[in-house]
């Protein structure tokens, strides 16, 4: 059994909020250096650059693990993480969710406003290898709700075989208590994630009573922000199944917020 | 005015009908908000919400803020469970394909407000 930090909760340059900088070799150069063993690449409502990440991590010596993620709207702008067992996995749960996507179209197709006047970087949704070079564009719009609702998305990432984990359950915007007022228990969450502000702030207490896994992650959208929230796992290996049993603390197994 | 006062002033569908609208009390207030932890925090008792938030909480959320009942609009429909809830809990929920906003004005227009 090794004790390792985790990371779970990271964007890439696809995710419209995200910056430039969060390229696959910048992440996982970055995850390594603070000494991370295992991230998850959870952009909005895409898993269009997890396989890149993956790519890059591989290619680096002490690259961390990368587990594939999503970070689904809900319906009820609900944020719900999901970690799959692979990157595979991962995309037949986005192809799902990019299907009920409006359109998107640059800000500049839409509106007289520049968002370079306003000082602002015009979002690109941009589809990267592992170099972090552009090989596309999301033409899905990844910041609107998708069409599931919460009950439907935790069933979704059920059926691809992942594990579902309300985001920021501390936070007051896109959280299940912000948008629903608390958490319903008749919802199957394999966990809750605190985010690092709100662990800091001692707000895990608040949620212990749920009974449900804890973890902390980074909800990084700049690199600086990378391990600022992490989560502890006492697992075999950092891959997908020992996650898995860590949540569910299988045979000495377990997770918790650093 | 009670709810199947202002039912009928607003032409409203009423989705319970299970539930007696008439002879109830006097509603004075309403609340337009989707966001259900600021229902909680801010609508006032024995008022109306108006809401496009369909998930089963709303049910739970108005009845413990003491709402009298709950108005979907702009066309919103809550699951056949949602409705359920609402009548074993007694809370009587409406809907109209006007949006919050007109629903809203006609509301004050009709004597209601935000805060009592």
């Amino acid at each position: 059994m090794v004790r390792l930090a985790a990371d779970m909760h990271i964007h890439t340059v696809l995710s419209p909020c995200a910056s430039r900088e969060m390229t696959p070799p910048a992440i996982v150069r970055e995850a390594a250096r603070k000494g991370i063993a295992l991230i998850a690449v959870c952009d909005h409502n895409s898993a269009g650059n997890v396989s890149a990440v993956e790519s890059a991590a591989a290619a680096l010596p002490d690259g961390p693990a990368v587990i594939a993620g999503i970070e689904i709207t809900t319906g009820e702008e609900v944020h719900v993480l999901g970690f799959f067992p692979d990157a595979y996995a991962a995309r037949a749960a986005a192809e799902e969710v990019a299907a009920g996507l409006p359109p998107w179209r640059p800000l500049a197709a839409r509106t007289s406003a520049s968002p370079a006047a306003a000082g602002q970087r015009e979002p690109e949704q941009e589809l990267v290898d592992a170099e972090g070079k552009r090989t596309g564009i999301e033409t899905r719009m990844l910041a609107a709700a998708s069409c599931f609702a919460l009950s439907a998305a935790v069933d979704l990432i059920h059926r691809h075989g992942g594990l579902a984990v309300a985001a920021h359950v501390d936070r007051r915007s896109f959280s299940v208590p912000g948008q629903l007022g608390f958490i319903p228990r008749e919802v199957p969450f394999d966990g809750l994630e605190i985010s690092s502000a709100g662990a800091a702030r001692g707000r895990t207490a608040d949620f212990v009573s749920l009974g449900l896994p804890l973890l902390s992650s980074s909800d990084s959208h700049f690199l600086e922000e990378i391990g600022s929230g992490l989560t502890i796992l006492d697992v075999e290996a950092p891959v997908f199944s020992e996650l898995c049993k860590a949540l569910r603390g299988v045979g000495g197994r377990g997770c918790a917020i650093a | 005015m009670n709810l199947g006062d202002i039912a009928a002033a607003l032409k409203l569908e009423i989705l319970t009908p299970e539930l007696s609208a008439t002879g109830g009390e006097e509603i004075v207030a309403a609340h337009a908000s989707d966001l259900l932890s600021e229902v909680l925090a801010n609508a006032p008792a024995g008022g109306l919400l108006l809401t496009i938030q369909v998930h089963m909480n709303v049910i739970a959320v108005a009845l413990h803020a003491g709402l009298a009942g709950v108005v979907f609009t702009s066309g919103v429909q809550p699951e056949e469970g949602v409705r359920v809830r609402a009548v074993k809990e007694g809370l009587p929920l409406l809907s109209t394909t006007e949006g919050t906003f007109d629903t809203a004005g006609k509301l004050y227009a009709l004597g209601l407000r935000g805060r009592v």
